[in-house]
């Protein structure tokens, strides 16, 4: 960032210039943030809102309306209260919509060198997520194609998921998700590739060695997801820091279903937090941190201008210098323009987060007959084993023709509303 | 210039350049895109390391041809009844995709090219074919004007194949790269052998806006 940190005080050399020549350099430095247009819009695919309950009505004008910079964000929200709602085709839907914004490569893409530049928040680029949030839309993905039951197509869900999290800064911490590794063994498992699924269920064990492998003969898979998601906020000057906070105003922290009048616990396998705030930093906070130093240093040499200014004017009548008048004019002016350029800077970070996404994933698979099962009872139990009253509810069993089933189900619901 | 004209131009400047660089808008009044048809045969606008349009175009064609080719499945003197869909193709790779789209073209352009050669068993139809038997059978409906049968065509091969990708990341440059290997071959529904095979391989490669990374 040297070189543009070093524009303003180039200007403070055209002191000895006309005045107009000095006013029009001036203006021209700060042409650019006043000439900076609208983000142009990903390529946004109608979508048909049609007769859908309020919760997803909402969430899908949204979509519609906001900038297109959220489009993504926007569709993965209406995929997890669509999914909640139990219409799983147009989940689907919103996250394949949204899977491929994610997975879409931004090379010499202007949308991305505006929100690179000086004058544009990183958050005016179109939302992609942060990895955690990345690998939590393919989590969603394949656990719309389990209930589909298409297990194949699941298995790469979980897979891609897996290698959105291969980008952490420290190595221990990338591709790490246990979950992911867990339920790639599990479909492996579904469509009868026990060699695959060994290896999965490994990988996941030397991450968590107290994991318990699914037995052999098991069908159904239950995933239960607890609390809300972690939230992004700014931190530092002009909010240009990152930051990371545990979500709030939920206390459970394990969940527990009934299986013949037996209440059993379900294995904590990932805490999405501990994911996000484990990636380190990112490539993009080295050009932020850029931002910050102009910001900084041209407030600063502004600063100093207007003050030098200010008092040369005071001093001017007692040296009756009209020379040093126009001079002190001149500073001043160009020191108003360093002030401009410090204020027009934008150094703030991205802080748009998927607020639907839980705190934790729960797992434990069993083997049953998915007709019989029923409606299935599920509580929740926060960290000193007391129930969290309200949270009680059932849940049937999702099976496709052969018996392969899953159980999915959520303490809290998006369309209930989640704390921002 | 009197030093109060030149604080004031400094004043106005300094307003005027907060006031129009401070406003961040919110409203999407982008003009759109009409809708344009694209080559399937070429990428799109929206590129990944994926399977793409192009590939399953590519991939089949390719199929196609070298199926074709083959004596064993393509010039038996009585033309051989032939199954392709998607049902033992298996989908390894981290790659999502509908599997029909490849084995749906694989088979509508043997179809199309084959000229009688082959014979397709629609198995994927089985359902509703059962379904119009079992009325005629029962005297609801007519026989039709082709034929009766005992029963429908059984099946001399059937496609299978597998998928699978090769991931790498550089997590310092934001590269990634995946290569996809899509193995197809046609088995013996009696014997048991395999009487063709084929490979199709490619490798993308991309590297992400470091606003990505």
């Amino acid at each position: 960032m040297t070189s543009s940190i070093a524009s303003p005080l180039r200007g403070a050399r055209a002191a000895a210039l006309p005045l107009g020549i000095a006013a029009a350099l001036a203006a021209a430095l700060l042409a650019a943030p006043l000439g900076a247009a609208t983000p142009a819009p990903l390529a946004a695919v109608p979508i048909d809102i049609g007769d859908v309950p309020p919760a997803l009505n909402d969430a899908l004008l949204r979509v519609a309306n906001e900038p297109a910079a959220n489009y993504v964000l926007n569709h993965l929200r209406a995929s997890v209260i669509a999914l909640e709602l139990g219409l799983t085709d147009r989940s689907a839907q919103s996250l394949d919509i949204a899977l491929n914004g994610i997975t879409a490569i931004y090379a010499d893409s202007p949308q991305a060198a505006k929100a690179r530049s000086l004058w544009h928040e990183e958050g005016s680029k179109d939302f992609k997520g942060e990895p955690y949030e990345r690998w939590m839309a393919f989590y969603y993905r394949g656990v719309l194609d389990m209930m589909a039951g298409d297990w194949d197509n699941a298995r790469a869900d979980f897979k891609a998921g897996l290698l959105q999290d291969a980008f952490a800064e420290e190595e221990q911490n990338r591709a790490d998700v246990e979950v992911l590794l867990y339920l790639q063994g599990w479909c492996s498992q579904m469509v009868g590739d026990m060699g695959t699924a060994r290896e999965a269920y490994d990988e996941a064990k030397k991450l968590r060695p107290d994991l318990v492998i699914p037995a052999p003969d098991a069908n159904v898979l239950v995933l239960a997801e607890t609390g809300y998601g972690p939230r992004k906020l700014g931190d530092g000057v002009g909010n240009y820091e990152l930051v990371y906070r545990r979500g709030k105003r939920f206390t459970e922290a394990r969940a527990y279903m009934q299986l013949s009048g037996q209440w059993q616990p379900l294995y904590p396998i990932e805490d999405v937090f501990w994911q996000a705030t484990t990636r380190g930093g990112r490539p993009v906070d080295r050009v932020i941190q850029g931002k910050v130093a102009f910001k900084k240093n041209t407030e600063a040499v502004g600063s100093v201008l207007t003050g030098l200014a200010s008092e040369a004017m005071v001093l001017q009548p007692l040296t009756n210098s009209r020379s040093l008048d126009d001079k002190a004019a001149i500073v001043g002016l160009i020191g108003v323009a360093a002030l401009a350029l410090s204020s027009n800077t934008k150094p703030a970070a991205d802080i748009r987060f998927w607020e639907s996404l839980p705190d934790a994933i729960h797992v434990t698979t069993m083997k049953a007959d998915a007709a019989q099962l029923g409606a299935v009872p599920f509580t929740f139990i926060d960290a000193n084993n007391a129930e969290v009253p309200g949270l009680a509810q059932t849940r049937t069993v999702i099976a496709d023709q052969r018996g392969r089933g899953l159980l999915w189900v959520r303490s809290r619901y998006a369309i209930n509303g989640v704390p921002k | 210039m009197s030093s109060m004209k030149l604080i004031l131009v400094a004043a106005v400047s300094a307003v005027a350049l907060t006031g129009c660089g401070g406003q961040n808008v919110k409203v999407n009044n982008s003009k759109g895109r009409a809708t344009v048809y694209e080559d399937p045969n070429t990428s799109g606008r929206v590129q990944g390391v994926g399977i793409e349009s192009q590939d399953i175009v590519s991939m089949t064609d390719r199929m196609m041809r070298d199926l074709l080719a083959n004596p064993t499945v393509s010039n038996r003197s009585t033309p051989a009844r032939i199954i392709i869909d998607s049902e033992y193709m298996m989908n390894e790779s981290t790659s999502r995709i509908n599997k029909n789209q490849i084995t749906d073209r694989l088979r509508v352009e043997l179809n199309r090219a084959a000229n009688g050669r082959m014979v397709f068993v629609g198995r994927q139809y089985s359902g509703m074919i059962e379904s119009e038997r079992e009325l005629k059978r029962e005297g609801k409906v007519d026989a039709g004007t082709i034929r009766t049968t005992k029963a429908t065509a059984g099946a001399d091969f059937r496609l299978a194949g597998r998928i699978s990708s090769l991931d790498s990341i550089e997590a310092n440059s934001g590269s990634a790269s995946r290569y996809h290997q899509v193995v197809f071959e046609m088995i013996d529904l009696e014997y048991g052998t395999i009487v063709w095979s084929g490979l199709y391989e490619f490798k993308k490669s991309a590297q992400d806006d470091i606003i990505y990374r």
